[in-house]
Formats: structure tokens, C-alpha cells, sequence
């Protein structure tokens, strides 16, 4: 008895299941990446591209290419195509809010992934804030630097929400009140402009240069290539995305911290929320995938256990 | 050449070295670190790349051409040179490869230009859009971390304490003055963009001559694209971006007519070294980056006033 029980409750699991993708697949979820070409955004869309093919679910990707016109015609592309959700990875913060009011009168209901967006009449928010990445960023050197200590900042593209975001995160931690601040300069989120950069400041500002806090890790990489051919191995480094290059060389304390993102986990719970929301089910209207700065401290833990193991072991 | 146009071509070079030794003058005393061996390296060493380009893009130019796809063989070098390295390749065999599609796009340009009779600037802005998304497709977005040691020497190491990037830019204005004043192929380009016409009747093999320019132009984009790769130990599909705007401006400040027959490459020269030393003082000088780009815009348009009035014609 108890094993015809037990085949006939699997049965039931089995269909339930069946049936559970069967459902999720009348669902369309159309997502605007901002630019896949970005390593970070595309492990977001990759991730979210994985978790709809799990459940069952369509996604149609749109790359706006970095472009905030191109990313309004993708939404009104799928607007008109009749998706049950949209996810959108905003380019602006000013720039791609027009696609809230248009999601809004369609009556579709829009999640917005990552970024911050100046329309909040969104349905729901997933991510994290670039702010919070610049506080914990500014945080760290806060703690480990003495008052007073000269540094130099190296920015994103000037009025990138990344940009904006981050400096902010600096001020809001006291970072900016804390040291004297050489220089700072934009780099353009690239690697050979800060290395340009950090080359130059390291011999107009000598020994008075103790730390480069960079607002990317490609323009960190950048700085740290420039410190290492100085011989020049006392400057601290931090940077915000762990890329790959970086995580190496935290791992060698070459560099000091790289706050991280969880890219696969904006993407993931992007659409959960997004289907969701297509459904008329439950979900969270705001929220926050937790932030970490890798150091020396948890980048074994990362190494080992991912982004949870590095969040316990703490930064 | 009437005497009164070599002496006007003779005070215009006067002009341009001129402007470098106010800027080294003024900085020297404004700037203490300026004139210190470290900074000058860096300097060099920073308008290496652009130097490069520059030389291949007066060849183009002297035509009457354009060739806009500079920056996108730059970056196709980084990712083929990367990506073979990164599975095991000889790094040789890495450059080689990355050679050959290189001359390979620039070969493209020539015979779209000068077999099908497309415009200069239409045929190397499609060039320049294919390549880049030939770029991304082939590594997907995603840089290629490059740890050869015997690569990276290309764009860190030094031979008898000078950085190789500075040689190989001394090299390359030397073969580029040898070729364009003292070869037959040197002579056509000048007679090439002198008069078109003329320079066939006469018996010029005008088609060959437009095509080898774009080949040539394209190996000075393989040589920086290996030196920058090497230089950020990554080869990056997002490299290079701009890149051509830099070497038209070194050119344009160096006298060259973008109606092509009229230029020198030592003016080329002074260009590009006076664009990196504005850009070095500004960085020493701590001046936001917004206004460096102002300052650039303002020397080209004084250096091209200038050219008008020795001339005595419109640029």
C-alpha cells in the first residue's frame, strides 16, 4: 500500500510539474539589456536567459548596444509584440525613464534590473543600488587608511548613473572629508585611460600617493599595471565589478578590494519577479541582491563557495 | 615648390615646434616632475600609440583618403592575439594571426576604395563598424586575459632602459620618412593626392598605390593593437574605440591637407607629440578632462588656421 502510495504521489509530483512548465510556457517576458558587450550586464542577461529556459518560460533579449534611443525602440518593440513582462537594464537614469510611462499604459507590467531609473512608478525593482557599491567601496578605505592620507579617485563616464552612483556612495561614507584628494579624473570605465592617468599622477604626486580608488575594475587593473611597472607595489588599490583580472589579483594581494555584484542574481531574480508579476502571483516590489567587498579576507571563501560563502565570511 | 612656398611650409614647421617648446618651457617651470626622466618615459610612452596610427594615417590622408577603421583593427588584434594565447598558442604565432587578418581588413578597405570606387570615408566607416562587432562577436564581449610574459614584454619591457613601445614608434617614423621621401611608392602617394588623373596618365599604377596605403595603415593598427594588448596584459574587443580620431587630429595638426598631396610626416610628428604633451600637462596640472578635450579641439582648428594662411588656400 504505502508503495503504490509513493508511486502515486510521485505520479502526481511528475505531472504537477509538467504542468507547472506547461503554464509557465504561455508566458512571454521581453528583456532590454543595456549593453551586452559589458562583460558584468552580460552575465546578468546570460544568467537571465538560464533561469527562464529552468522555468519553462520565453524570453526575448534586446540589446540596446549602449545606445538610450535604441533601448526605447526595444521596449516599444515589445510592447507591440503583446510580452506579459518586461525587464529592463536601464542605459540612463534619466534617459531610458520613458519606458515606464510606456509599459504603464500598455498596462505591462515592468521590473527594472541593476540600474536606478528617475521614473519610480515602476511594478517592482531588482539589484542593487551603484551607490551601495560606492559606499562599500569608500568604506574600506575609510577603515584601513589613516586621516588625511592623499589619494586619487578614477571615475566612470562623467553623469553615468554608475558614475553618479559611486561618487555619491564615496561622499556619503565620508571618504571624500576623510583624505586628501590629489586628483580625480575620468577614465571612461577604460583600462588604458587609467593606466595613462595613474603613469602621470605617479610621478607628479610621488611617495604622497597612497591609494587609487577606482570606480571600475578594468580602469583598477589599468592603475595597478601602471603602480606595478613603477615598482610601486605600496599604493592600494580597490575597484567595484570582480572581474576575473581582479579577483586574480586580490586573491595575490595585489589589490585590495573589488566590491561585487551579483550579476547572476540580478538576472535570475529579475525574472522570477517578471513572471511573477505576468502571472498576478506574489512578489517583493523592491528587491536588494546583497553587495560584498571581496579582500583578502573572503576571497578564498568566494574562490570556493561563490557569493554566498564570501557574504558569510564577510568583507 | 616656390621659394615663398618653402619658406612658409619651412615657418609653419618652425610654428608647430615652436608651440612644443612653449608647452615644455611653461610646464618646466610650473611643474616640477615634468622634466624628470620618469615623466618624459611616460609621455613617450603614452603617445606611442597614437604616434603609430598617426604615421599610417598620413599615408591615407597625403591620398586624399580616410581610414576610420584604425580602432577597430586595433581591438580585432587584442582579441585574436589574446584568444590564441589564452588556448595555448606560441605568441608568434598569435601576432602572426592577428597580422594576417589585420592586412586583411586593410586589403578590404583598399580594394573597396580603389577597385569598386567606394568613398574613403564610406567604405572605412563600414569597416570600422564590421570589424568592431567582429571584435565583440569573436569573444563574445568578453576581454581575453593575456599572461605570456614574452608578449607582454611587447608593451611593458624596455631595451637598454628605453620602453619598446618608444622604439618601436622611433622605428616606425623612420621607415615611414625613409619610404614616403625617398621611394618611388612614396612619390606617388604625394602625386596620388596631388592630382589623381595626372598621377595615372602619367603613368601611375594609382590603384595599387591606394590599396597599399590602407594595407599600410592597417599594420600600424596590428603593431598598436599588439603593443596596447601587451600594455594591458588583456585583449579587449572594446579597445581602440576613438582611436582614429586621435591620429586624423596628430595629422591634421601636423599640416597634412585632408584633400591629400600636400604634408610631411615630420609635421605628423610634431602633431602627436605636442597632443601628448597638452594631454601630460593637463594630467600633471590635475585640469579636468572636460577641458583637456576643448583644448584639443581649439589646437586643431588654430594649427589648420595657420596651414590656411602659409598656404594661402582652404585646408
Amino acid at each position: 500500500m504505502k508503495r503504490i502510495l509513493g508511486i502515486v504521489l510521485a505520479l502526481v509530483m511528475v505531472l504537477t510539474m509538467g504542468a507547472f512548465a506547461e503554464e509557465n510556457s504561455q508566458y512571454v517576458i521581453g528583456f532590454s539589456s543595456k549593453d551586452n558587450s559589458d562583460t558584468f550586464v552580460a552575465n546578468i542577461a546570460d544568467a537571465a536567459v538560464a533561469k527562464a529556459e529552468e522555468l519553462g518560460v520565453k524570453l526575448l533579449m534586446y540589446d540596446a548596444r549602449g545606445d538610450v534611443n535604441q533601448q526605447i525602440s526595444d521596449v516599444e518593440t515589445m510592447i507591440a509584440q503583446g510580452v506579459d513582462a518586461i525587464v529592463v537594464i536601464p542605459q540612463s537614469v534619466e534617459g531610458s525613464a520613458p519606458v515606464v510611462q510606456m509599459c504603464n499604459d500598455a498596462g505591462i507590467p515592468i521590473i527594472i534590473d541593476n540600474g536606478d531609473i528617475a521614473d519610480k512608478n515602476y511594478t517592482a525593482f531588482v539589484g542593487c543600488t551603484d551607490q551601495q557599491s560606492g559606499e562599500i567601496l569608500g568604506q574600506w578605505f575609510v577603515d584601513n587608511l589613516a586621516e588625511g592620507s592623499k589619494i586619487c579617485i578614477i571615475e566612470g563616464p562623467m553623469g553615468q548613473s554608475g558614475q553618479v552612483g559611486r561618487y555619491a556612495g564615496f561622499e556619503a561614507v565620508g571618504m571624500l572629508d576623510k583624505f586628501e584628494v590629489l586628483a580625480c579624473q575620468t577614465a571612461n570605465w577604460k583600462r588604458d585611460e587609467a593606466m595613462a592617468l595613474a603613469e602621470d599622477w605617479i610621478v607628479t604626486y610621488g611617495e604622497d600617493l597612497v591609494a587609487i580608488v577606482c570606480e571600475n575594475d578594468d580602469m583598477a587593473m589599468g592603475a595597478l599595471a601602471a603602480c606595478e611597472a613603477a615598482g610601486r607595489d605600496d599604493i592600494l588599490i580597490g575597484g567595484v565589478d570582480a572581474i576575473a583580472d581582479a579577483v586574480q589579483a586580490v586573491k595575490e594581494g595585489r589589490m585590495e578590494i573589488s566590491v561585487l555584484q551579483d550579476a547572476a542574481g540580478q538576472g535570475e531574480k529579475g525574472v522570477e519577479v517578471a513572471l511573477a508579476a505576468a502571472k498576478g502571483e506574489a512578489f517583493e516590489f523592491d528587491t536588494r541582491i546583497p553587495f560584498v567587498g571581496l579582500t583578502a579576507n573572503n576571497i578564498d571563501a568566494y574562490l570556493e563557495g561563490g557569493v554566498a560563502a564570501a557574504v558569510e565570511a564577510g568583507a | 615648390m616656390t621659394q615663398k612656398k618653402a619658406l612658409g611650409k619651412m615657418l609653419r614647421q618652425f610654428g608647430l615646434f615652436f608651440v612644443a617648446l612653449i608647452i615644455i618651457v611653461v610646464m618646466s617651470f610650473v611643474s616640477d616632475v615634468f622634466l624628470k626622466s620618469a615623466n618624459i618615459r611616460n609621455v613617450l610612452r603614452q603617445i606611442s600609440l597614437n604616434g603609430i596610427l598617426a604615421v599610417g594615417m598620413t599615408f591615407v590622408i597625403l591620398t586624399g583618403g580616410i581610414d576610420l577603421s584604425v580602432g577597430s583593427v586595433v581591438a580585432i588584434t587584442g582579441v585574436i592575439s589574446g584568444s590564441i594565447m589564452i588556448s595555448g598558442g606560441n605568441w608568434l604565432l598569435a601576432c602572426l594571426a592577428a597580422l594576417v587578418i589585420s592586412l586583411l581588413c586593410g586589403a578590404i578597405n583598399g580594394l573597396l576604395i580603389a577597385y569598386v570606387g567606394f568613398q574613403p570615408f564610406i567604405a572605412t566607416l563600414s569597416t570600422m563598424t564590421i570589424g568592431r562587432g567582429f571584435a565583440l562577436a569573436y569573444s563574445d564581449g568578453k576581454p581575453y586575459t593575456i599572461s605570456n610574459p614574452a608578449f607582454k614584454e611587447i608593451g611593458q619591457g624596455s631595451f637598454l632602459g628605453i620602453p619598446i613601445p618608444i622604439i618601436l614608434l622611433f622605428v616606425v617614423c623612420i621607415l615611414g620618412i625613409v619610404i614616403l621621401n625617398t621611394t618611388t611608392f612614396g612619390r606617388y602617394v604625394l602625386a596620388l593626392g596631388g592630382n589623381k588623373s595626372a598621377a595615372r596618365l602619367s603613368g601611375v599604377r594609382t590603384k595599387r598605390v591606394e590599396l597599399m596605403v590602407y594595407v599600410l595603415s592597417s599594420a600600424c593598427a596590428w603593431l598598436v593593437g599588439l603593443i596596447l594588448a601587451a600594455r594591458i596584459s588583456s585583449g579587449q574587443p572594446t579597445a581602440g574605440e576613438s582611436y582614429e580620431m586621435d591620429a586624423i587630429a596628430a595629422t591634421a595638426i601636423g599640416g597634412t591637407s585632408m584633400n591629400g598631396g600636400i604634408g610631411t610626416l615630420t609635421g605628423t610628428i610634431l602633431g602627436f607629440v605636442i597632443i601628448g604633451l597638452l594631454s601630460n600637462s593637463m594630467n600633471l596640472l590635475n585640469i579636468n578632462s572636460f577641458y583637456q578635450q576643448i583644448v584639443k579641439g581649439l589646437l586643431i582648428i588654430i594649427a589648420v588656421f595657420l596651414d590656411m594662411r602659409t598656404k594661402g588656400a582652404k585646408a
